[in-house]
């Protein structure tokens, strides 16, 4: 590693280090109260601390499903079932000899693992509102099931919670056992945000096809995420039945599950200091309203309202105090092409890209036809033509997005398959979109580091507890992506949440996440459209950079100006078929072309 | 205020605007008339967008605005439309899952079924790419036939004043160029056009009238007919960014 590598290392640390310490801050606060709390609290007050430790067990895990990863699971309530009759029947030795309680819950998390992914996996292939009623329809399985087996669940009638031997026996005994976990999985979901599994659910949430080109494979995020939300709403689950002391199906109702689901909500996506403090308000807010007895659920929902319209960003949005500073107006973006060599550090001997005899039809109508296509490494290759002449769609074949129907697309030689769209980042073919796909609530340093993903060493176990090989992963994304962010000229943005940047910056955070995967080849949809003539210059000498560091360059681009200036190879496109290519000099004087696309 | 402008249709003057605490524009007086094309220009983050946001009821300002003999303070996004000032906003946003016909009735639905009909005929007469495709759903077309699509929807109602936020963007020279026909001959028809483009050279030579946009604030007005204008814009342009001297 080079100086000024370790330069941007150290900046990028200094970044992270101040951030740090302003977001651990609330939690020590909560810490410190939790701690204290029998010194002021009293008996009730006591059950309800509890019961708010045993719920955020529950929602921190669901809450990487659902404000971190978007998926809509409202029914998690049955994982709780799951778990308190797990742990209930294990201890109480209803169909087994009696287990330890300990034992019990560890089973109870073992199965609710393995349950968290059955009731997740629908994920994998239906979207949204369908998810959730999956997961309601499980939720409601779950409570038949317990009804039933009447044998093992006592059905109606129901089972003994289990009880926790000495220390945790005692009602502040078993406050502290809840606490602790609680605490523990506070830290561990707050690992998982801030790794590269954090980032790329946040990218499958926001930006999934942005996410698939950098590599995230969907299944490879979400199953551990499932096992690992599954595990920690069972062990709720245990806690639960113990705090009840006796459990019946009616313990486990929807409005449980909606409460859950709720206090992610009002906490705001892809936060965890916002659906704890959440979880908190709609654990304490039922008692606010209690006194009013026959009107206590009115006032509660009322009260639930007045929230959701008051901050619709959610908590997370109203403690965000640093993205409320304004922006320095008349930023100029000025990258700094001089710095490409420091992050192409080692050689490439990539060969070449071709496509050969490509054809792809869109219900009858032909978007690519018969298409040979050649992209030299080192070399700036321009794709033009008239709208709709196909320039997106090869660029998506080539990007697995598209399966063609005829020909092949080779990488040095080799063929590549057909809709193979998170394993061309893993052959360093990397891309950008005609309309910026970014996280809009992630900094601007986050959305970058999205694209280094598939270049971290450490497992998922790793990032949950934050092991050696966790942080050498993060610090090395870290300095990557500053100096990526240095190279297209935005280094000085890097702390500010992406939504607030205007239009030019995006193309320009985009071309620098794709600078992480240390590409290859690198596909570039219209990066000029919506950019001043300087910013236009400017992104060209930054390409010519690009390829002069060995990568190969791909171009669709409308600006002839650009496209002339930096191309060595131009290919122009009408209907699917090559109308002409040839050097930037031949294509200028190239009657058709200018007919057809340049125009008199 | 003294504007070159004969007779306003919109007159602007001390708007302000911004989101939530943070100003974008500070004080901007512009004045489009009647069956006139105005060129916005400006660097990137120079309020240009917020500018129209702000005018087409997208946002709240502060100030005075005047169109069409009426005051549009307080007045929201479907006022101002009703008003016949029509916004087609940046970044080709066509409903993808709706036909491309479904998608020019749409931007016309409250006027009458059979003006709504004739309206939409006549600007698929404009861009044959579109009419090719009427019946097929806007996700199919591509990028540059989105932002047509957005353009000629803007269209349908045949505004008084039409404001388009880069329409360049994404289109091949030839369908600009087309495009630029189209707002000369709507200009024919009596209708202003308010343009923000960034292919500064296409954009002076459709225009009558330039305003150069700036950290928030007008720069520059001039005729487009002036001779010293390119230079002009340049330091217009320049003053603004001081901090980017390194560039080559």
């Amino acid at each position: 590693m080079d100086a000024a590598t370790k330069l941007y290392q150290s900046r990028a640390n200094v970044l992270g280090y101040t951030s740090t310490l302003g977001t651990a801050l609330p939690f020590l606060v909560l810490l410190l109260v939790g701690i204290g709390f029998p010194l002021f609290g009293g008996g009730y007050w006591g059950v309800i601390a509890t019961r708010a430790c045993v719920y955020w067990v529950l929602v921190s895990g669901l809450n990487l499903v659902v404000g971190f990863a978007g998926q809509i699971a409202i029914g998690w309530v049955a994982l709780l079932t799951l778990g308190a009759y797990t742990t209930s029947v294990f201890a109480a030795g209803n169909a087994t000899p009696a287990f330890p309680p300990y034992l019990a819950l560890t089973i109870a998390a073992a199965v609710g693992a393995i349950s968290g992914l059955v009731i997740g996996l629908p994920a994998l292939r239906l979207r949204t509102f369908y998810f959730a009623i999956t997961t309601l329809g499980f939720a409601t399985i779950v409570t038949q099931v317990a009804l039933a087996w009447q044998s093992v669940t006592g059905g109606g009638v129901g089972v003994p919670g289990p009880i926790f031997p000495e220390p945790f026996s005692s009602q502040w005994g078993f406050y502290y056992f809840c606490f602790g976990l609680a605490a523990i999985c506070t830290w561990m979901t707050a690992n998982v945000a801030a790794s590269r599994f954090g980032r790329a659910l946040t990218a499958i949430r926001d930006a999934e096809v942005a996410a698939e080109a950098n590599g995230i494979s969907k299944p490879a995020i979400l199953v551990p995420i499932f096992l690992f939300s599954g595990a920690v709403a069972s062990v709720a689950g245990g806690l639960f039945a113990s705090l009840q002391s006796y459990i019946t199906p009616d313990a486990f109702t929807l409005d449980l599950s909606i409460l859950f689901f709720i206090a992610i909500l009002i906490g705001g996506r892809g936060s965890i200091l916002g659906p704890l403090l959440g979880t908190i308000l709609l654990t304490v807010l039922p008692e606010l309203a209690a006194p009013l007895v026959a009107w206590s659920t009115f006032l509660y929902a009322a009260l639930l309202l007045v929230i959701v319209l008051a901050i619709p960003g959610g908590i997370a949005e109203i403690l965000d105090f640093k993205n409320r500073r304004p922006l320095a107006s008349g930023r100029a973006i000025i990258p700094r092409p001089d710095l490409i060599k420091e992050l192409f550090n080692q050689p490439r001997n990539a060969g070449s890209l071709t496509l050969e005899r490509l054809a792809m039809s869109f219900g009858g109508v032909k978007a690519i036809d018969d298409l040979d296509l050649e992209i030299l490494p080192g070399q700036v290759h321009g794709l033009i033509g008239p709208n709709g002449s196909g320039k997106t769609t090869i660029l998506n074949v080539i990007s697995g997005y598209y399966a063609q129907q005829r020909g092949t697309v080779r990488l040095n030689g080799t063929e590549l398959a057909a809709l193979g769209r998170y394993q061309r980042a893993q052959m360093r073919i990397a891309r950008t979109f005609q309309t910026p796909r970014i996280v809009g609530s992630a900094s601007v340093l986050e959305n970058v580091m999205i694209g280094g993903t598939i270049d971290g060493q450490g497992t998922f176990v790793e990032s949950l507890l934050s092991l050696p090989r966790h942080r050498r992963d993060e610090h090395i994304l870290r300095g990557t992506a500053m100096l990526s962010l240095t190279v297209v000229g935005l280094d000085r943005l890097a702390p500010v949440r992406a939504d607030r940047l205007q239009h030019s910056e995006l193309r320009f955070i985009e071309i620098a996440r794709a600078l992480m995967l240390r590409p290859a080849f690198l596909l570039l949809d219209e990066p000029a459209a919506g950019l001043t003539v300087e910013e236009i210059e400017r992104l060209g000498a930054l390409l010519l950079a690009i390829a002069q560091a060995g990568i190969g360059v791909l171009v669709v681009e409308h600006h002839p100006d650009l496209i002339f200036d930096i191309c060595h190879h131009v290919t122009v496109l009408n209907l699917g078929k090559l109308l002409a290519a040839g050097t930037p000099a031949q294509i200028r004087s190239h009657r058709e072309v200018v007919n057809a696309y340049l125009g008199g | 205020m003294p504007t070159l402008a004969v007779e306003s249709l919109l007159q602007t003057s001390a708007l302000s605007a911004g989101y939530g605490k943070i100003r974008v524009l500070h004080g901007v007086d512009l004045a489009v008339g009647a069956g006139e094309i105005v060129a916005l220009l400006g660097p990137n983050g120079a309020g240009k967008t917020t500018l129209l946001r702000a005018l087409s009821g997208l946002l709240p300002w502060s100030g005075s605005v005047r169109f069409a003999g009426l005051d549009l303070t307080g007045a929201g996004p479907r006022a101002v439309v009703k008003a016949g000032l029509a916004h087609v906003i940046e970044g080709h946003r066509v409903f993808t899952q709706l036909a491309v016909l479904d998608n020019l009735l749409l931007a016309a639905y409250d006027l009458p079924r059979r003006e709504r009909a004739e309206r939409v005929d006549e600007v698929l007469e404009l861009f044959p790419e579109l009419a090719a495709k009427r019946h097929e759903r806007a996700a199919s077309l591509s990028g540059g036939q989105q932002q047509i699509l957005a353009v000629a929807q803007g269209l349908v109602r045949r505004p008084q004043l039409l404001m388009l936020d880069e329409p360049s963007a994404g289109l091949s020279p030839v369908l600009v160029d087309r495009v630029l026909v189209v707002v000369r001959r709507l200009r024919e028809a009596g209708t202003a056009v308010l343009l923000v483009e960034q292919l500064i050279e296409k954009a002076l030579a459709v225009a009558d009238r330039v305003y150069a946009l700036a950290r928030g604030s007008i720069v520059l007005e001039a005729r487009t007919g002036e001779a010293d204008l390119p230079l002009r814009l340049e330091h217009a342009y320049l003053a603004t960014a001081k901090d980017s001297p390194r560039s080559e």
